[in-house]
């Protein structure tokens, strides 16, 4: 199917906190970078945890490459091309950086469930994890525990552990989020770069990099899209713009 | 200076080895009894090690599947008489396998403290039925007695002490192999990603309810593995064997020798054999002292002796420097 | 089984929920506001009865005896919650479990070092140890007392929860934690407070409860494990609904004992593990974080 994702009539609500409310749009197989933004409490998170499988919605459906997800547990969502990093760093604390790549690199290989063969052993896992870690300057660290990374390089390794699967459609959750402004540049330069044959749904605070990185914003408040359409028509938008009064955007 | 290291350690391991493997024959009887119920105990503990210290999840319910392996073997070589040794252990471990599989899928279907409680419910209705309902066949609380040692079909008999001991010990050693090659497996590694963020790994594609499920049942059949021996070793097997009081031993065994260790296990078994054993020969006041060495243990030595060790290690190497 | 049979021993098992609710009372709210599965309470109950005993072998003052009984409980509250579970908070659940049940082992042990294996029975006060006639059958009045005081205690402690500040207090804590310690309220303090108050209903229920259960060595795990029972079946967050099912499974546990001896636990246990399973949260109970 030419959809990489459609969402229908998706709603979720919190008791009667509706989060997202009646929520509408696809993603066509070929677009690349997808930004979404809004203020504090419009539900993007709430709307990527509804895509990964995190919970089940409240009413609405989902579609990955023309697949009916909605009610796949999450793991499922990954085997057909999905992946996803999230806005608070979650990796595993008590393995090294090599370690955690691996867990990410293994996970859609058919050695996932070997017990007797060492992990060492497989050497194709290895080897690709030397390449991301090599092309992400990452590869002296390897073997050093995950807390003596700065938090920018967390950050770094969150989108790795995202891509190591080679998805085919990425949820990137707020990727610059704790980093100063140039190592948000930074980190969407390398976004840019890594992620050339993935579709990339993004969501962003920072506007600069929202504006440099997207082909097309989604504007999400309080739970509905008020905005959709390429970032200059974003960046006309009156109501976007009543929407961010006070806040300062590019 | 690290070849210096890991040159001592390894001269220690051997002379640990070479400890197991021949002062045996020249101690005295009650030592080799000890050292074989040590060995037996080490693998039960390492059972219940895979499953809570490597996969994360605190069972209560580990003596349910040494009981039943043991019950197995008492019951077919006494009441059935079956004498060939392979058959008795095949159909014990079928048994566990029978009944982890059964109870794995329920157990599973709660989190964290409820799957503590479920697994401890379930260990207690098995024993109430070996009690009562099976009375039957397993003779209530008396238990089954007689039960003879394995004929392996080769010139050796197992009868003596220190015959048994070998044989107790080439099983451990096979399964402590095979323990360690699920460690260093991917099936290991995941296990371990499932213990510390479960919910990563869900994110990641893992089917983490299909890697808990196997390793239950993995770790139920070691626990079975260790129940065999011990209906051989005891000649004796009673519902206390059943009872929650053996699962919490294991995690006993398994806080004081180290969690989530690979020799943790041997250790505590280790420890805690010894320590009830000397302990007991002084007073009758065991479980109140093992209480307190317990709580001593999880308040301020919360890596047991194998985390004493390493942080021993850590600190001789900041010294050397 | 004839009808006056049935009625004494369902009086009989409700005089013994009451005593469960004594000891699960104080278990459900420790659950419910720490998240703690507190298995030394059987051992709070146990040595509250034998140190209750003491001091009427030696006073001959029963209303002294109940005192010292439930102060007891109470002090082994204080100590626990003081030098172990302070340690403990944030730490895993298991371990807390782990560590009230050796806690619970050391206890048992200095009970049989002070006070011997030997079985203990306790004679109810003099104003109080006779029997009256119910349905033609002889009933000792003592029983009937237990059910009063069931009721009065758990009166008391409706009230409290629901009409006072402190009450209100803990029932915030217990429904979120971190906004009632935004809003001020000394959580630790509440914490001591529940623990020493669960401890002093246990000490309470161990010595009151003596003229009926006796007092022997394994008194402490035969109780917990019923109360734990209670709390798993019944849930938390409900007072109402820990008494009914101590009610519940007090009658189910003594008609069990008279009608089927061997399987009274095996189905206890059972509609445990069932309702484990099927609901987690218990019959009565609200959800659990």
């Amino acid at each position: 199917m030419a959809e990489a994702l459609r969402v229908e009539n998706l709603s979720k609500f919190f008791g009667a906190l509706g989060v997202v409310r009646d929520l509408s749009f696809s993603v066509p197989a070929d677009q690349r970078r997808v930004v979404i933004i809004g203020p504090n409490g419009a539900g993007k998170t709430t709307l990527f945890n509804l895509i990964s499988g995190e919970f089940p919605p409240s009413g609405g459906a989902i579609y990955l490459f023309g697949t009916d997800v909605t009610r796949m547990p999450c793991y499922r969502r990954t085997r057909l091309g999905l992946a996803r990093t999230f806005q608070i760093t979650d990796l595993f604390p008590y393995f090294t950086l090599m370690e955690n790549l691996l867990l990410a690199l293994q996970a859609h290989d058919p050695c996932a469930y070997g017990i007797l063969k060492p992990l060492k052993s497989y050497s194709h896992l290895y080897e690709k994890a030397a390449v991301l870690l090599k092309e992400m300057n990452l590869w002296e660290k390897r073997d050093l525990p995950i807390g003596s990374l700065s938090h920018g390089e967390t950050r770094l390794v969150e989108i790795l552990l995202g891509i190591a699967a080679s998805p085919k459609i990425l949820l990137l959750d707020e990727p610059t989020a704790g980093l100063t402004h140039s190592e948000s540049l930074w980190l969407a330069n390398i976004i840019q770069n890594l992620l050339r044959d993935v579709t990339v749904i993004m969501i962003e605070h920072d506007m600069s990099v929202a504006f440099e990185l997207a082909e097309r914003m989604i504007v999400l408040h309080q739970g509905g899209i008020v905005a959709d359409g390429s970032p200059e028509e974003i960046r006309e938008n009156q109501k976007c713009r009543e929407i961010y009064l006070g806040k300062s955007h590019e | 200076m690290s070849r210096v290291r890991s040159s001592w350690k390894s001269i220690l391991s051997a002379a640990v080895g070479a400890a197991f493997l021949l002062l045996v024959p020249v101690l005295p009887q009650y030592a080799v009894t000890l050292a074989t119920s040590i060995i037996i105990y080490s693998i039960y503990v390492s059972s219940a090690n895979l499953l809570t210290g490597y996969t994360g999840l605190v069972s209560l319910g580990q003596a349910m599947f040494w009981g039943s392996a043991a019950y197995s073997v008492a019951i077919l070589t006494s009441k059935a008489q079956i004498t060939n040794f392979y058959l008795v252990a095949l159909i014990g471990l079928l048994v566990v396998v029978l009944i982890s599989a059964f109870f794995g899928i329920l157990a599973l279907r709660v989190k964290r403290l409820y799957f503590m409680i479920v697994t401890f419910a379930f260990g207690h209705v098995v024993w109430c039925i070996a009690m009562y309902p099976m009375q039957k066949l397993t003779r209530g609380y008396d238990g089954i007695k007689d039960i003879a040692r394995p004929e392996l079909g080769l010139s050796v008999s197992l009868a003596t002490g220190v015959s048994f001991y070998y044989f107790v010990l080439i099983v451990a050693v096979i399964c402590f192999s095979v323990f360690f090659l699920i460690i260093r497996s991917p099936f290991g590694h995941a296990i371990v990603g499932i213990r510390d963020n479960e919910h990563r790994m869900a994110a990641l594609g893992y089917n983490t309810l299909l890697y808990k499920y196997i390793s239950y049942i993995l770790s139920a059949v070691f626990s079975g593995v260790a129940g065999i021996l011990f209906a051989y070793f005891n000649g004796y097997v009673n519902p206390s064997e059943l009872h929650w009081l053996f699962s919490g031993d294991a995690l006993m065994m398994m806080f004081i020798g180290g969690i989530g260790t690979f020799w943790g296990p041997l250790w505590g078994a280790l420890a805690y054999t010894g320590l009830r054993y000397w302990i007991s020969s002084y007073t009758m006041y065991w479980f109140g002292i093992e209480g307190i060495i317990f709580i001593l243990v999880v308040l301020f030595f919360r890596g047991g002796i194998a985390g004493f060790v390493m942080s021993v290690q850590k600190r001789l190497k900041w010294q050397r420097h | 089984m004839e009808f006056p049979m049935i009625v004494s021993q369902a009086l009989n098992g409700i005089a013994f929920g009451m005593l469960l609710f004594l000891l699960a009372a104080g278990l459900s709210l420790m659950f419910g506001l720490m998240g703690i599965v507190n298995l030394a309470h059987g051992a709070y109950f146990m040595v509250g009865g034998y140190v209750g005993l003491t001091v009427l072998e030696i006073t001959d003052s029963f209303p002294l005896a109940i005192v010292a009984g439930a102060a007891a409980g109470a002090f082994l509250g204080f100590l626990t919650e003081r030098f172990f579970m302070r340690r403990l908070y944030g730490l895993h659940g298991h371990e807390t479990i782990l560590l009230t049940f050796a806690l619970s082992l050391v206890l048992s042990d200095l009970s049989l070092f002070l006070w011997s294996g030997t079985p203990r029975w306790v004679q109810p006060p003099a104003f109080l140890d006779f029997s009256f006639s119910l349905l033609g059958n002889p009933y000792p009045a003592y029983r009937l007392a237990i059910i009063l005081i069931g009721v009065l205690i758990f009166v008391s402690l409706y009230w409290f929860q629901e009409r006072t500040l402190w009450g209100a207090i803990v029932r915030a804590g217990v429904d979120d934690k971190e906004m009632a310690t935004g809003l001020g309220i000394n959580i630790p303090l509440v914490f001591t407070m529940v623990f020493c108050l669960g401890a002093f209903l246990a000490g309470f229920g161990g010595f009151v409860g003596s003229p009926i259960l006796g007092l022997h060595i394994g008194l402490d795990v035969e109780i917990i494990m019923l109360a734990l029972a209670v709390v798993i079946v019944g849930g938390i967050g409900s007072l109402t609904g820990c008494l009914a099912t101590c009610l519940l499974l007090g009658i189910s546990d003594t008609l069990g004992k008279v009608l089927w001896p061997n399987y009274a636990s095996l189905t206890i246990y059972l509609v445990v593990v069932i309702v484990l399973l099927v609901k987690p949260a218990g019959l009565f109970g609200k959800e659990v974080k």
